[in-house]
């Protein structure tokens, strides 16, 4: 799925490890989830949603 | 590891590599492959040296299973415990792998041994197979999430 979370990153000057460090998840599952390769479950993109303060729908596009 | 030219916490690096379910799986996984060992010695010394009968035979031969078996649930539950949801993904997909090399490797070795009289391998062999399969397709499925 087509999501901005390395556009929301770098404005933030987060590194990957970093935004996986704030979601409590591996960096792998934050490089996954920005390739598009994994799509994360409804309760880790809401998290993902409120840590970047906006709706789920502004992150990740279907 | 210092981090006083960055502003942002350093990231706990033994979560990347082990995750704190994977931490207890391996406390609870070695001790009690150390008892397997023991065991193992033990039984096969017992029925080199005063082979049971009865019951106490059937039990002796089991003996070394119990450990293994325990250490089966405990890795059912790491990939439960496991909270990081994309490596649990990961793990249930080696373990797929794992079955299905097992499926295909016993389906033909069966067929070898019936029809053109391969030798008989004993079953347990099957949980050897599973283990190896399954710890080899680990860096294949890194690799396609890379």
């Amino acid at each position: 799925m087509k999501n901005r979370l390395k556009v929301l990153r770098a404005e933030r000057d987060w590194s990957q490890a970093e935004l996986a460090e704030r979601l409590d998840v591996s960096r792998q599952s934050v490089n996954a989830i920005e390739t598009g390769k994994y799509d994360p479950s409804l309760p880790l993109a809401f998290r993902i949603a409120r840590l970047f303060g906006m709706p789920i729908e502004a992150v990740f596009e279907d | 590891m210092t981090s006083s030219s960055h502003p942002s916490p350093a990231p706990r690096k033994s979560r990347e590599v082990w995750s704190p379910a994977l931490r207890r799986y391996m406390r609870r996984m070695w001790p009690t492959m150390a008892v397997y060992a023991v065991v193992l010695v033990g039984v096969i010394r017992l029925f080199d040296t005063h082979p049971p009968a009865g019951p106490l035979k059937y039990a002796a031969a089991v003996a070394p299973a119990i450990p293994l078996l325990i250490n089966f649930w405990f890795y059912g539950r790491y990939v439960v415990e496991e909270d990081d949801e994309f490596r649990r993904l990961q793990i249930v997909l080696t373990m797929l792998i794992g079955l299905a090399v097992v499926l295909a490797a016993s389906t033909v070795w069966g067929f070898l041994e019936v029809l053109a009289g391969a030798p008989h391998i004993p079953v347990y062999w099957v949980a050897v197979v599973y283990v190896v399969a399954q710890g080899l397709s680990a860096p294949l499925v890194g690799w396609r999430y890379r």
